[in-house]
């Protein structure tokens, strides 16, 4: 693969149909991989949007993107969709998990539409569970991996850290965090990213961290910031 | 893995789901029901004469013949002498014939004199013959066994003694008290007009019509019951007889003989071609009452629609959860798909679980309601109905399937409301 960036950028442009005013407009944006980056911006700043282009959920843009080496406008959109399977971990705001499953099948989830990820999880850890199972622990979640806990009934704190279970479960080279601290205080936001950092490191995956809270960026290796709706500029750190 | 997920958001769905199971299982059993019913219903009335070839009477209309001398209702209009009989029984294409002979009755219930190998002869159902729940077929005179029915609402059993009455009505005034008759066995149901009737040797209508002239007794006329046994009690006419020939090839054959028999105007008829005019006048009202059912089946199928288009717009940031952990828009698609075919299929088997359920368990009480004789089968068509039912569920989920489908791509990563 000549590209070997987890997300690369190039003269990105999308606007709704029919309207005026494009909502995105980046020149360039890369992330290397195994390196984090943050991107911040108000929100209707497209953050939403631009997340979903990356994720290959929405088309109808002008300029490239590529993920893991892939250029998306190259796929059909099942094959985004397996790519998003295969490629990239996702973690939200709220809501992150289905109610109906246990904590630890919601982990087990993350590897339900890739077999890439199955695969990977059975190398590392035996099974697919048992990959579940560390890094429930690893996340400091050790005893819902034993007991059958519901789901609803865990802290906001702990569905986030699920979730991020979910993503990293079966190694997916990027993770994508959309603002996946707001709903916390800030000892837990903080924690969070601490943890969450560290896995990608251990796994060796991207980190792209959405959030609006500017004071956070401190703790990624790069910032990308949507200074207005129409602009965006880069900050890199050394 | 995705019948797991339909599965396991059915279950946290749980009151929804079971309310819509047995939406359906409420409307399968019925449709299932009603054709269960109306299967049996026909078989047992295709079936109420199996095994005879031709029934033969007075010259009248077929449907008449049939009328009176199969199912006992309204009276016929000519009788058939001995003679004609004997001749017709002779006949070297004929494997047995048995008389019988209409016109008495005991509270409402027909009398029917015949033979005693009515009881090996007659066959109902599939080739099934007659039997006995106690005692045995009549065997001299003064002795009669009772139909099913005839026995359960009169009360009767063996040993008791019952009086005939002359003619047909529920009360009748001119009885033939002084011949009592003895119950010596009774009939196990069988869902034909066998089960409302007795059954009594020809010689025994003879002997108590023995001094009677128009319908009533001659005064003074007495009979000495114990000089009967040795008189000459063969009767003179009877009303129909049933004929089983040696080779089914015979049959049109013998009815055109028979219908231009010269001796007296004759009428020989096949069960089945009158069974099947008769069937005719039913069959509006039993395909009403299948249209009926698959109404409800589809009401069935409809709530299932609400309960699915309903749960859609709670379930959309589930489905935008599935979408961003990898799946496809066809894979959301084909789980809700599932989802709808799994309520219809436990709905459907809710259903004829519980008819069948209901068949074994309250078979004896439903025969005794319906006046049918329920078999515990399946009706040939239940593959049909089930395939149906299966398919029209999942032609239903389609429209939610279709929703999902349309939610998840405008939605992408997050629900927009």
């Amino acid at each position: 693969m000549s590209d070997e960036r987890a997300i690369h950028i190039r003269d990105l442009m999308f606007s709704w149909p029919g309207a005026k005013a494009p909502l995105l407009e980046i020149r360039a944006l890369a992330l290397p991989q195994r390196s984090s980056l943050f991107v911040a911006g108000p929100s209707g700043s497209g953050k939403s949007t631009l997340l979903n282009l990356i994720a290959g959920v929405q088309t109808g843009y002008q300029g490239s993107i590529s993920v893991c080496g892939q250029d998306l406008s190259a796929l059909s959109q099942r094959q985004r969709d397996r790519w998003r399977a295969d490629h990239i971990g996702l973690v939200f705001q709220q809501f992150n998990l289905l109610p109906w499953l246990s904590p630890l099948e919601n982990v087990v989830l993350g590897c339900g539409f890739s077999d890439i990820r199955k695969r990977r999880a059975v190398e590392r850890d035996g099974s697919v569970e048992a990959q579940a199972r560390r890094l429930l622990d690893e996340l400091g979640l050790g005893e819902l991996s034993e007991t059958q806990r519901d789901t609803v009934t865990l802290s906001i704190g702990q569905q986030q850290r699920v979730a991020a279970a979910r993503a990293l479960i079966g190694n997916p080279p990027l993770i994508i965090a959309d603002e996946p601290t707001s709903a916390l205080d800030r000892d837990n936001s903080a924690r969070f990213i601490a943890l969450l950092k560290r896995e990608c490191e251990s796994n060796g995956s991207a980190l792209l961290f959405v959030s609006h809270d500017t004071e956070l960026a401190a703790q990624f290796d790069a910032e990308h910031r949507f200074a207005s709706l129409y602009q965006s500029t880069e900050i890199q750190r050394c | 893995m995705l019948i797991g997920l339909a599965w396991k958001s059915l279950t946290n769905r749980r009151a929804a789901a079971v309310l819509c199971i047995l939406t359906i299982a409420v409307s399968v059993l019925l449709l299932a029901g009603v054709e269960k019913i109306r299967q049996d219903m026909r078989s047992g009335f295709f079936n109420t004469v199996s095994g005879t070839d031709l029934i033969v009477g007075a010259r009248s209309g077929q449907v008449e013949l049939m009328f009176y001398s199969v199912f006992h209702l309204g009276s016929p209009t000519n009788n058939i002498r001995w003679q004609s009989y004997e001749k017709i029984a002779g006949d070297p294409a004929v494997d047995w014939a048995i008389p019988l002979s209409l016109g008495d009755s005991h509270r409402g219930f027909r009398v029917v004199g015949t033979d005693k190998r009515f009881f090996t002869h007659y066959r109902f159902g599939s080739e099934r013959p007659l039997t006995f729940s106690s005692g045995k077929g009549f065997d001299g005179l003064h002795q009669v066994t009772l139909g099913a029915d005839v026995a359960r609402e009169l009360g009767y059993s063996i040993g008791d003694r019952i009086i005939v009455s002359h003619g047909l009505g529920q009360v009748s005034f001119s009885q033939h008290k002084d011949q009592p008759f003895e119950v010596v066995g009774i009939l196990a149901a069988t869902g034909t007009p066998v089960d409302r009737s007795l059954y009594v040797s020809l010689e025994s209508i003879t002997a108590i019509h023995l001094g009677w002239r128009a319908g009533v007794p001659m005064p003074g006329v007495r009979i000495d019951k114990e000089k009967l046994s040795s008189q000459d009690l063969t009767p003179t006419q009877i009303t129909a007889m049933l004929v089983g020939l040696k080779s089914k090839t015979q049959v049109f054959h013998l009815q055109r003989a028979i219908n231009a028999y010269t001796g007296e105007p004759l009428l020989a008829i096949l069960p089945g071609v009158a069974l099947q005019a008769l069937w005719k006048i039913i069959r509006g009202a039993e395909q009403a009452m299948l249209s009926i059912s698959a109404c409800v089946v589809l009401a069935g199928l409809t709530g299932m629609l609400g309960v699915l288009l309903t749960g859609m717009e709670q379930r959309r940031r589930e489905l935008a959860l599935l979408r961003a952990i990898g799946a496809s828009p066809h894979h959301l698609l084909v789980l809700v798909l599932i989802e709808a075919t799994l309520l219809t299929a436990a709905g459907l088997a809710l259903g004829l679980a519980t008819l069948w359920g209901a068949l074994i368990t309250f078979g004896d009480e439903l025969q005794r309601l319906l006046g049918v004789y329920l078999t515990t089968d399946w009706p040939d068509s239940i593959g049909w109905i089930a395939l149906g039912v299966l398919l029209s569920g999942a032609l239903a989920g389609i429209i939610p399937a279709w929703r999902a489908w349309r939610l998840t791509l405008s939605d992408g990563l997050s629900p927009r409301y």
